[in-house]
């Protein structure tokens, strides 16, 4: 007679096998791989850390050698300036005999 | 992991049939587990996150040996087969009978069939692992047991 098949007569029982200690390598090879992952990516994260470190300093020292001297160069225009406006505002007379007086002078030109 | 590793793997042999295939997904399932364990949101239960990895995996490899992308909405995949494998008792034979029908059904089939009978997740789990409605996974568990039943008896 035939007999319909019975899901409870079978359970789970499953014809698929494992080779000896299979899961606990299974979980040795997880825990390597996420060991090593994490030493990577810390590794990656220092050295990133350091590039910035590095960037930053740069960024700072040149900060400092530029800021003075734009502030000396300012001083330094700024001279000019007043010496050319004190010039201009002489009288045309004054302003030729400065340039008689001066044009030769050594330390003037130099 | 070691409560969920023989789960995991078994839930993953049970799609790919291959030991080193199921090995390479279990494997990789966990490393995807620890590395994206803090975008775990609690949405839907820790099994069914875990499971979802593990199908995707699973998917993976099967996609790879069939030289394309599988996904659980194929409704063309071909069947997989109980390919010879050094690890599969072909003395069982009712067993290997089971296993053969599980692998004739379509991925939905397949894949609500072997969570809530073997895993023993609940409905709303496994509409979350495969990513479809609590009435989808009651349909297509019921149509899975009654193909499986079908095959079975007709191999009698």
């Amino acid at each position: 007679m035939k007999k319909d098949f019975d899901f409870g007569r079978i359970g789970k029982r499953m014809p698929y096998t494992v080779p000896r200690n299979f899961f606990d390598e299974m979980e040795g090879n997880v825990w390597e791989k996420v060991r090593n992952e994490s030493a990577a990516l810390r590794k990656r994260r220092a050295f990133r850390l350091r590039i910035v470190i590095g960037a930053a300093a740069a960024a700072a020292v040149a900060l400092l050698l530029l800021v003075p001297d734009t502030h000396v160069s300012r001083e330094r225009s700024g001279g000019l300036v007043e010496v050319e406006q004190a010039f201009n505002s002489l009288a045309g007379e004054d302003r030729a005999y400065i340039l008689q007086v001066y044009q030769d002078d050594l330390f003037m030109n130099e | 992991m070691a409560k969920y590793r023989e789960a995991v793997y078994w839930h993953i042999r049970r799609l790919v049939v291959s030991h080193a295939d199921a090995q390479d997904a279990a494997q990789e399932t966990f490393v995807r587990i620890f590395r994206s364990f803090s975008q775990f949101r609690g949405e839907c239960s820790f099994a069914a996150w875990i499971y979802r990895i593990a199908t995707n995996e699973a998917m993976r490899v099967l996609g790879r040996c069939r030289g394309g992308r599988v996904s659980l909405d194929d409704s063309d995949t071909e069947a997989g087969d109980m390919m010879a494998d050094e690890y599969v008792d072909y003395t069982d034979l009712e067993a290997v009978k089971l296993q053969q029908a599980v692998l004739s059904l379509p991925p939905k089939q397949q894949l609500a069939f072997n969570l809530r009978y073997y895993s023993e997740l609940e409905y709303d789990e496994i509409a979350d692992v495969a990513g479809s409605t609590v009435a989808s996974v009651k349909v297509n568990y019921h149509l899975a047991k009654e193909k499986i039943k079908k095959y079975m008896d007709s191999m009698v």
